[in-house]
């Protein structure tokens, strides 16, 4: 199953996904999806780094959905997390799409 | 109400420097993360689903405007503009970050506020009834007590690291309970005996959670001025042999349970007479030193009612209709209780702007004695308005979103932040109070419904308290998918009921439906004069479960 990585920020306790180039998004549409051991091995290195750095804390892996487009998590609760509370579409990341914050 | 002494004001600042540091040293990595995490919990600052919450102490609900106004700006300066009121009448902040937050609690300070015994397994803020001093049925004000064990609990070196956390409420009223006290860690009710002296029933083993249990009275009256060895007592057994293997069993209902009530009394009391007569024994100087700051505020002598407040409740419907549901009565003559309802229509319980703070905090400087208190309920009260400026007040309300008249009917849900907010949540609960609220909205129909409280928790450790509603709902996940379990007949007041299961959990999509039917069905056979409870209570879950489950065909 494709996973991507999360975390919190350590100074913002914001919501954060791994990217890419092993930096941290607000966003889970830039989020380095993983679809092997090797991937996630890699992923959870860079993970790790960033916890030692004291740049993030609460690592964990989040299972999203096998199809195309944005990364979109399995869990309601990642869902929730990924967007921002179901209730203030313009607080979380989602205000971008209602273009509110 | 309370002022800081010079040991307060110290005593805080010195935290919040403490704080400062301890978030240095953290972010500098000296402290790492499972250093820090008790520490920052220690300070109120919790890691939540989206971003931290800091959660602030409101000591027994009660606030000055002056601190009203500074929760608002603390809203507006580092949050989105707004708050959450808890129902353990404390304030929370969703959106706080880290490197803010000393500063925030140093704002804190400034008003004599502090994010102290909100958080970890200390003994918590103490609750009262949020009529504290104006009830007409008190026997005395219990927040004076609240007060007494804020003192004696806040750094108390043997309880900082209890096997659970740990929550005690104060009443003081003879007819109706406000404060859940039977559903509490300890629970005190104050009473005056024939001959005129203060003492108390205290309670104990009562909470909520995933093991609903309702408080044993340990003794029936315990004197005043034993009333701090008799509470250590208890809380030095439940330290030394309440569990601490397993989370789910520490709490000390679990142990009241185990031992059963007259044992676990047996030894308080024998622990008790070890230490009653010590320097924990509570000199009367002392209550009546810290009764003073409870004293009333100046009442003028007024018509009981003004004479034009009969022509004002004719001439304006809402007006009336506001009065009618969320004006208590005082028991200074010409003066009334104003409940302030945070559940508008479609909104979500318990949240307040800035700026609804800062009217309500200018309204309580005109007409309230410049004090604003706060429910366990999520609401807010104006505890000391003339009744011929309820007119104003209401005004002054309706300007703000702040007038809805619903307190203690079935739109006012009691909710806790659920899968919106809450890392431990299962389900969302505000969107379900939302539609209840909505579906619920027109007041004449709520009227003939009449009192019903309607609890929602997210999540089996019930902090929306739907163990005690009259319809309690329960959000679970189930394959993903948010189901709702429907309790019926729990009540949290002096003959406080745990709500009985009516049957599998049903889908968010059909949870607003099945309240309905279960409304629908108590007006169809309520008697004359049965509220919802009641009519529960007599019956028995059956009818409803039927309504429900087994709905007669339209």
């Amino acid at each position: 199953m494709p996973q991507v990585l999360t975390a919190y920020g350590l100074l913002t306790g914001q919501v954060l996904w791994l990217t890419e180039d092993s930096a941290w998004s607000p966003r889970i549409r830039d989020a380095r999806v993983s679809d092997s051991d090797a991937d996630m091995a890699e992923m959870e290195a860079a993970g790790k780094a960033a916890h030692a750095a004291h740049e993030v804390f609460d690592i964990y892996r989040v299972d999203i959905a096998a199809e195309p487009g944005p990364p979109r998590p399995i869990k309601m609760r990642e869902r929730i997390r990924a967007l921002g509370p179901t209730i203030h579409p313009g607080f979380g990341p989602q205000a971008e799409e209602h273009g509110a914050d | 109400m309370y002022r800081y002494d010079e040991f307060d004001h110290a005593a805080v600042s010195q935290r919040v420097n403490q704080f400062r540091g301890q978030v240095a040293r953290h972010l500098s990595g000296e402290l790492s993360d499972d250093e820090f995490r008790p520490l920052r919990l220690m300070n109120g600052l919790y890691s939540q689903l989206h971003a931290y919450m800091l959660r602030v102490a409101i000591p027994y609900g009660t606030l000055s405007s002056r601190q009203l106004r500074a929760l608002a700006g603390i809203a507006r300066k580092y949050d989105k503009g707004y708050a959450h009121f808890t129902t353990r009448q404390n304030v929370q902040f969703n959106w706080p970050t880290l490197q803010d937050t000393p500063d925030i609690l140093a704002d804190l300070a400034d008003v004599e506020m502090h994010a102290i015994q909100t958080s970890g397994n200390c003994i918590r803020n103490v609750t009262a009834d949020q009529y504290a001093g104006v009830a007409v049925d008190e026997v005395t004000d219990p927040r004076i007590y609240s007060e007494i064990l804020r003192q004696w609990s806040t750094f108390h070196p043997e309880f900082s690291y209890l096997p659970r956390k740990f929550k005690i409420a104060v009443t003081a009223s003879r007819g109706r309970d406000r404060t859940a006290v039977r559903f509490h860690d300890i629970g005190i009710r104050v009473h005056r005996n024939n001959a005129g002296e203060i003492g108390f029933e205290i309670m104990a083993g009562g909470g909520l959670g995933r093991t609903p249990v309702v408080a044993a009275t340990l003794n029936e009256f315990v004197p005043e001025a034993d009333l701090l060895s008799y509470c250590e007592a208890i809380v030095r057994v439940y330290n030394m042999i309440g569990r601490r293997d397993n989370l789910y069993k520490s709490r000390i209902k679990i142990l009241v349970s185990a031992l059963g009530a007259a044992e676990f009394t047996r030894l308080v009391e024998e622990e008790w007479a070890a230490i009653r007569n010590t320097s924990l024994r509570l000199p009367s100087d002392d209550v009546e030193r810290i009764r003073a700051y409870f004293a009333p505020p100046h009442y003028e002598t007024l018509a009981n009612p003004p004479p034009e407040l009969a022509a004002q409740l004719e001439d304006d419907r809402d007006f009336a209709a506001w009065h009618r549901q969320n004006v208590a009565r005082h028991r200074q003559p010409g003066y009334a209780i104003a409940n302030l309802s945070l559940k508008p229509v479609g909104g979500v319980p318990g949240d307040a702007t800035a700026e609804q703070m800062e009217a309500v905090a200018d309204l309580a400087e005109r007409y309230s004695a410049a004090e604003i208190r706060v429910t366990h309920e999520q609401n807010l009260v104006l505890a000391h308005v003339a009744q011929k400026d309820l007119v104003a007040v209401w005004q002054g309300l309706a300007a703000h979103g702040l007038a809805s008249a619903n307190v203690s009917l079935i739109s006012d849900v009691v909710c806790c932040p659920g899968l919106d907010y809450c890392g431990l949540a299962t389900a969302r609960s505000i969107p379900v109070a939302q539609q209840i609220s909505t579906r619920f909205a027109e007041l004449q129909k709520a009227w003939d419904i009449g009192e019903l409280r309607l609890n929602i928790s997210g999540c089996i450790n019930a902090c929306g308290h739907h163990h005690a509603g009259h319809i309690g709902v329960l959000g679970v996940d189930k394959r993903n998918e948010e189901f709702y379990q429907i309790t019926l007949g729990g009540n949290g007041e002096y003959d406080a009921s745990i709500g009985e299961i009516i049957g599998p959990g049903l889908p968010g999509s059909e949870i607003v439906d099945a309240i309905e039917r279960i409304v629908e069905a108590y007006l169809g056979i309520r008697e004359s004069g049965e509220r919802f409870l009641d009519t529960v209570r007599r019956t028995g879950i059956g009818p409803f479960k039927e309504a429900v489950y087994d709905p007669p065909q339209r």
